[in-house]
């Protein structure tokens, strides 16, 4: 979840430039320098209220979104801490997001069909049962094509994959528990 | 948000384990479980009716009325015991008895075996404060396999008389079952009566079935079957015939939904990128795309005039309700109540939109268009799938009870429920079909 907090605070900086510049803040005095100041914090304590984190302003200045995602994943190709490279990725929540454990999965598999061209790639899109089936069965697919744009990042063509997606019809666990909803909120990687 | 939900403290707990007896179809009946009903249900009695001669007869047609009377929440008809007498003729009633019962309204009559394994069957409904009889109704050269639809019909006039409001139990409901056998998953799409009997298989498949949809004349059925390994539309005759798949595009194709002329079936597909509705004619094939938005786009349903779909949508980070008015291409947001909303379906009276609603947990939630009331009709674990009796009086829905999915209807107050599950699997995504009669309300 690294990226989305990154992306934020460029959002967050730029709403924050626009703040400094406005009349009246900007080289007025000390009081209203705390006003603003106070306003400031209250924001942050309001998001952070709200499950979003802020993180610090200074070093993110002038990053494009893109050249970040590209720089992130980079970053992660170093990292041999994950060794197990089950041909299934996992979701939270009504989230499509790609985490970074699923991205060296991604990648382990995008290394493999590079070095085997003849490889085709079947993603297919999985939700847990809660809410409704026709929802989940676009949820399915906005997850099996998250995990497709990782693929192609890293150099798989496009003809290559196909994207299918069950929704919540095929689970991998048949519970109706927490533990069994984190299982069935996947992606599940099928090569031929 | 006033959840309308209360814990009765008198519970109709009555088991109607529906016996298999006189059908010798391989289909296992959905079992009714009546679990609510209205404190104040009415009270009545159904007299068992007077069979002439000396056959059998195959159906317990009091029986049937008196059970759909019950389980609509609103009566509550008097245990075969607790009658005083058993009058078969109208000369014969002795209204004292009965006014002493607190009984007001009497429903008796007969069955008369005809050659050929065909019945007459006569139904009176007696009001007993004004001592006359209120419907009076014959049914002739009845064929055995259609007794029990009769006995349905029936109830529907005396529901209609009692109530004011056309019944809905000559009703049919569409559903998928999913059995495990040998490790392999077994999708049947089925038609029932509305009380469970009488199911009759349409498609069975290794690959999932979902979201049966009614065309407005009750002839055929839309659904999404995977037979192909992936999503497509297909359009059905009940009667089996004039299978078509209409929509096979890449991407998901899913969620149809009949518009009220007919014509055309609104639904989604992700051919052009991502989850967005569009509207096929079906006639011509002809596709009209209806949302275009980067975020999911599902569920349409049709306002009652046709000039609406109500759709779901995440374009606000989670799937609320919106409506589109197809002639402008205007959009409103229509849900605001809790976290996540999907899944809407207008009732066929245009007054009422249930959807899926979750705060914590998953429950169904009536908003009525005419107040802007939003309730919590359910208190069900996994709540989903709503689908509106063609009286708008009751919802059945899909919901997990004993790790089991089974089907579950409620008043649209939330006050009556019952259950409807299969012995040896899951039950989902049922779908109320039309009338089968117009009422002549």
């Amino acid at each position: 979840m690294r990226l989305t907090k990154i992306v934020l605070t460029g959002l967050l900086l730029g709403s924050l430039t626009a703040c400094s510049t406005m009349p009246g803040v900007d080289g007025s005095t000390a009081e209203d320098r705390r006003t603003a100041e106070a306003g400031l914090l209250d924001r942050n304590k309001q998001a952070a209220e709200q499950g979003v984190e802020v993180l610090s302003l200074s070093d993110t200045q002038g990053l494009q979104g893109e050249t970040l995602i590209q720089g992130e994943i980079g970053g992660l190709l170093d990292d041999e801490a994950i060794r197990d490279f089950s041909p299934v990725i996992y979701f939270g929540y009504d989230q499509f997001s790609v985490d970074e454990k699923s991205t060296k999965i991604l990648k382990h598999y995008a290394d493999q069909m590079l070095e085997n061209p003849r490889l085709m790639l079947k993603l297919e899109g999985h939700t847990d049962e809660r809410g409704s089936p026709s929802y989940n069965l676009a949820l399915g697919e906005k997850r099996a094509k998250a995990a497709a744009e990782v693929m192609m990042l890293y150099g798989v063509s496009t003809d290559r994959i196909t994207v299918i997606s069950f929704g919540e019809e095929q689970p991998a666990e048949l519970g109706h528990n927490e533990a069994a909803w984190d299982k069935n909120r996947r992606v599940e990687l099928r090569f031929n | 948000m006033k959840p309308v939900f209360q814990v009765k403290s008198k519970i109709l707990t009555l088991l109607f384990f529906t016996s298999g007896l006189m059908l010798s179809t391989a289909q296992a009946n959905l079992v009714i479980e009546i679990s609510e009903g209205y404190e104040n249900a009415l009270p009545i009695a159904v007299i068992p009716f007077q069979v002439e001669g000396v056959v059998a007869v195959p159906e317990d047609i009091s029986g049937i009325v008196s059970h759909n009377l019950r389980r609509s929440g609103r009566f509550a008809p008097l245990a075969n015991n607790a009658l005083p007498s058993r009058p078969a003729q109208l000369e014969n009633i002795v209204f004292e008895q009965w006014r002493s019962q607190d009984i007001d309204h009497l429903i008796m009559g007969s069955v008369t075996p005809r050659p050929n394994d065909r019945y007459d069957v006569e139904m009176r409904l007696v009001d007993v404060l004004r001592r006359q009889q209120v419907i009076g109704k014959r049914w002739r050269d009845v064929p055995r396999q259609q007794l029990r639809q009769v006995a349905h019909q029936m109830s529907d006039e005396i529901y209609l008389e009692l109530t004011g409001v056309p019944g809905a139990f000559n009703t049919r409901l569409a559903y998928v079952t999913m059995k495990i056998r040998d490790g392999e998953r077994n999708y049947t799409l089925e038609v029932s009566d509305s009380d469970g009997h009488n199911p009759q298989p349409l498609l069975r498949s290794k690959m999932p079935i979902m979201s049966p949809s009614w065309s407005p004349d009750g002839t055929k059925l839309a659904y999404v079957s995977f037979e192909t390994g992936r999503s497509n539309v297909v359009v059905q005759n009940l009667d089996g015939t004039n299978r078509e798949v209409v929509a096979d595009f890449p991407g998901i194709n899913s969620a149809p939904s009949w518009s009220p002329d007919g014509k055309s079936l609104a639904m989604t597909l992700s051919k052009d990128g991502n989850a967005d509705i569009y509207i096929m004619n079906l006639q011509t094939k002809a596709l009209r795309k209806v949302t275009r938005h980067w975020a999911i786009e599902t569920e349409a349903a049709w306002s009652v005039d046709g000039k609406s779909i109500y759709f779901n949508s995440d374009r606000r980070g989670q799937p609320q309700i919106f409506k589109m008015e197809l002639d402008s291409g205007n959009v409103s947001r229509i849900s605001f109540q809790g976290n996540y909303n999907a899944n809407p379906e207008v009732s066929p009276n245009g007054r009422y939109l249930a959807m899926v609603h979750s705060n914590n947990g998953f429950n169904i939630g009536l908003l009525d268009l005419y107040t802007n009331e939003f309730n919590i009709v359910t208190d069900a674990f996994l709540g989903e799938s709503p689908s509106f009796a063609p009286n708008s009086d009751m919802i059945v829905y899909a919901m997990n009870r004993d790790n089991k999915g089974q089907l579950a209807v409620v008043s649209v107050d939330g006050r009556a429920s019952q259950i409807l599950s299969v012995a040896d699997g899951q039950v989902r995504e049922p779908a109320w079909g039309p009338y089968r009669v117009q009422p002549n309300k």
